[in-house]
């Protein structure tokens, strides 16, 4: 039965921690207790997506490498982009939707990241002077299709969805409002979608990858013990690529670094789910070995750094995310074996969202995508960003 | 006699002597009625005046829509907690028809799929009753371990992710009449039949007797047994049903749908005139809580109020139901007290107007009952031991 489910998924959905566990224990007996893989390279993807509609969905590619393609952005991540692939953040006009409703579906509001997202685009609606509805989709595409039903009720005139489910988009379109303007947060949501506001999830892994090539080159000549990938098999294609993004921006710099032995692949589902995939791989790994962990999102991330600190392995171990929302500033900031973290300023979002929603109401044509321009930042640069004056006080 | 105060140590009705005989229907008192009738009616007045869309078609349909889903899995629920058993793990069951109909469609069609996703929500059932009735095992343990088991199943299946599925959204999404939403109209449909059934019909009968017994002679008989096996392969497929119609709502199959779904579905069956201990409940009681519930949840929405808040209320509402429950079970037991108390001293005059002894615990309690301010018109704390409210110690 299992091989009827293989390669047909999609990225996506949250869990609840206790079933998250109960699952992993599940799928590692069943599986013959290994939760690893070696990571087989691969290209990076294209052209995967399901969805159709008025944005384009051929995954053409742009002079500068990037494809238009809603699901795949990019093609040759180790190639320059230009800067019209990325989308700068812009100033809401005061009052510039003054009597407008809109809506907004939150993916879950007990997720940090998620929470910035939505707090940018309330604060952002209320300097357009628009009146927000806001629906929280509780990581569940279930309640997010309620979301959308409710929105339809209430008449709102332009819509935000940010749910975990690509393939129930077009369902949430269906039940949601019509024929009004429509931006999805980070992934597609079917054919009333108007534009994407989000990170180029390749270009991020191989911003990442290069940093981290960077470092290893800089401390230890590119010479680690092992490369392990940290990834939420939820979300689906979304951390594949940011993977096979980190994976060749890894290999640009320090090709030795990735030959031998060959990295491994953790698939976690959240972060405890990695605080115990890394602490079981640890004991694999002899002490004194090097191990670089590129984590797919902060919260895999932190689950490796407190596996590792449980352990007694925090000397062997650094690591790099991608996000930089809150949970992750003081490590980043304190933390010498954090080496940094792709920020997607996921609290400016509204900066896009708002401006963009605007043009639409007012029937301006919008890009396809609106890609946040992601930003290494460290120890050294993250003050430049965040407030971390009170990390000091962090034991 | 003694039956009878056995049926009254249980805080339940007396168990009739007679198979056939038809068991008291017991539900809302009228007073329930109208209190839950003036809330809903209060509510819906509260939101129509606090939100223009309230009352817009467009929002009616969205409260019943939800309501389905819930409701298709109360009515089953109705007769398990009339049975005195509960069925937690229709949630998870939900969830896991809905990845086997979507993962299998490819592989064995449309048809087939639907009818190995039915075959899988009724076999969780079975399970579960068959380790309920037959085993003896208390039906809450079964089914909070298969809810945990099938969930993980859910996320095992499809490695923990979703599984689209085409062509199959008519069951969640089609209005064939009166531009009524299907699940709704299957919503009616269940409700109505399943009214009908625990009314009417001897299975009804036989799910209030066996919910009547004391907890510990349910199911001594094979026909209390295979009934209440039934009764769990019913609610295996509503959970099966609404599986279907999440995963054709969602054109997607997701392991963490119906997450909760119990909570609601024990609210509204409790609230709705049920009790934990059995024997109690109707349809149309389930029915008017599930209308309460979902017209609080979505006039909360409307309003802008956060989820949590709505999550506060329901489990508020839970906990007023199992507060009503034990009310009445305190209401009733008094009630049942006096009854024997008079009962008692009316066989220990004639009795003691002949030398005889009056030493059986209705004389005992009829005779303390007419003390002014004995402790005997109160219910004893002794009734809630856990043997006594099993059927074990009925006499002091």
């Amino acid at each position: 039965m299992p091989s009827a489910y293989a390669g047909r998924v999609r990225p996506g959905t949250g869990r609840r921690p206790g079933r998250r566990m109960l699952s992993l224990v599940l799928a590692t007996v069943l599986a013959g207790g290994t939760a690893c893989t070696a990571v087989n390279p691969s290209p990076p993807e294209t052209g995967q997506t399901s969805q159709t509609g008025p944005i384009s969905t051929s995954p053409s590619s742009t002079p500068s490498g990037a494809s238009t393609s809603t699901t795949t952005s990019t093609t040759n991540p180790s190639g320059d982009f230009g800067s019209d692939h990325f989308t700068p953040f812009r100033t809401t006009v005061p009052n510039s939707a003054e009597g407008r409703r809109i809506g907004l579906i939150g993916l879950d509001q007990a997720n940090p990241y998620s929470k910035l997202v939505s707090e940018s685009i309330k604060e952002q609606a209320t300097i357009a002077g628009a009146a927000l509805v806001y629906c929280d989709a509780e990581n569940n595409a279930e309640v997010a299709l309620r979301c959308a039903r409710r929105l339809a009720a209430q008449g709102v005139d332009a819509w935000v969805t940010f749910q975990p489910v690509i393939s129930a988009g077009q369902s949430i379109c269906g039940a949601g409002p019509k024929d009004v303007p429509m931006i999805s947060i980070d992934s597609t949501q079917g054919n009333c979608q108007s534009t994407r506001v989000g990170i180029d999830d390749q270009w991020a892994g191989f911003t990442l990858g290069t940093e981290l090539g960077r470092f290893i080159q800089r401390r230890f000549d590119c010479q680690v013990g092992v490369v392990v990938y940290l990834v939420d098999p939820t979300d689906g294609f979304v951390h594949r690529r940011r993977a096979t993004g980190a994976g060749i921006g890894l290999d640009t710099i320090c090709p030795a670094a990735t030959d031998r032995p060959p990295p491994v692949q953790l698939e976690a589902s959240g972060q405890d789910a990695a605080f115990a995939a890394v602490g079981k791989a640890l004991t694999s790994i002899d002490k004194g070995q090097r191990v670089l962990i590129v984590g797919a999102n902060d919260g895999l991330t932190l689950g490796a750094v407190g596996a590792a600190r449980a352990a007694g392995r925090l000397d062997d171990v650094y690591v790099g995310g991608i996000g930089a929302d809150p949970r992750s500033y003081c490590e980043i900031a304190e933390d010498p074996h954090w080496v940094g973290d792709v920020a997607s300023f996921p609290e400016k979002y509204g900066q896009l969202v708002m401006p963009y929603l605007v043009d639409l109401m007012a029937g301006k044509p919008v890009p396809a995508n609106l890609f946040v321009r992601n930003e290494f930042i460290d120890a050294s640069t993250i003050g430049e960003h965040y407030d971390v004056s009170d990390c000091e006080q962090t034991p | 006699m003694r039956k009878y105060l056995a049926g009254v140590a249980e805080g339940n009705p007396a168990e009739p002597t007679d198979p056939a005989a038809k068991p008291t229907i017991r539900s809302l008192s009228r007073t329930e009625w109208a209190l839950f009738g003036a809330l809903l009616i209060g509510l819906v007045v509260l939101f129509a005046l606090a939100s223009p869309y309230f009352l817009s078609a467009g929002n009616m349909s969205n409260l019943f829509t939800t309501m389905a889903l819930a409701g298709i899995l109360a009515a089953p629920a109705t007769f398990l907690m009339v049975a005195g058993q509960v069925d937690l793990s229709v949630g998870a069951t939900a969830a896991i028809c809905g990845v086997v109909l979507a993962g299998q469609a490819q592989g064995l069609g449309l048809a087939g799929s639907i009818v190995l996703s039915a075959a899988v929500g009724i076999v969780i059932g079975l399970t579960n009753g068959v380790l309920v009735a037959v085993l003896g095992i208390p039906s809450l343990a079964v089914t909070v371990g298969s809810l945990a088991m099938v969930r993980g199943l859910a996320y095992l299946l499809p490695s923990g992710q979703v599984v689209p599925i085409a062509g199959f959204g008519a069951l969640g999404n089609a209005r064939p009449l009166l531009n009524i939403p299907l699940p709704v109209l299957i919503l009616v449909v269940v409700l109505v039949s399943a009214g009908i059934i625990l009314r009417y019909t001897a299975i009804g009968r036989g799910t209030y007797r066996v919910g009547g017994r004391p907890a510990l002679s349910r199911l001594h008989t094979v026909r209390a047994k295979v009934l209440v096996v039934g009764v769990f392969a019913a609610s295996g497929a509503a959970a099966a049903l609404v599986g279907m119609i999440i995963t054709s709502q969602l054109s997607t199959a997701v392991p963490n749908v119906a997450d909760g779904v119990e909570l609601t579905v024990l609210t509204a069956v409790l609230l709705g005139g049920a009790s934990l201990s059995g024997g109690r409940g109707t349809v149309a009681g389930t029915a008017l809580a599930l209308l309460i519930l979902n017209v609080l949840d979505n006039g909360l929405s409307l309003l802008n109020v956060t989820s949590y808040w709505q999550q506060f209320a329901s489990g508020a509402l839970l906990l007023l139901a199992l507060l009503i429950d034990r009310v009445r079970w305190y209401t009733r037991h008094r009630r049942w007290s006096r009854r024997a108390n008079r009962a008692g001293a009316a066989e220990a005059a004639p009795a003691a107007g002949k030398g005889a002894p009056a030493n059986t615990a209705a004389n005992t309690e009829g005779e303390a009952a007419n003390k002014p301010g004995d402790d005997a018109r109160r219910p004893d704390p002794a009734d809630d031991q856990p043997g006594r409210r099993a059927g074990i110690t009925r006499y002091r």
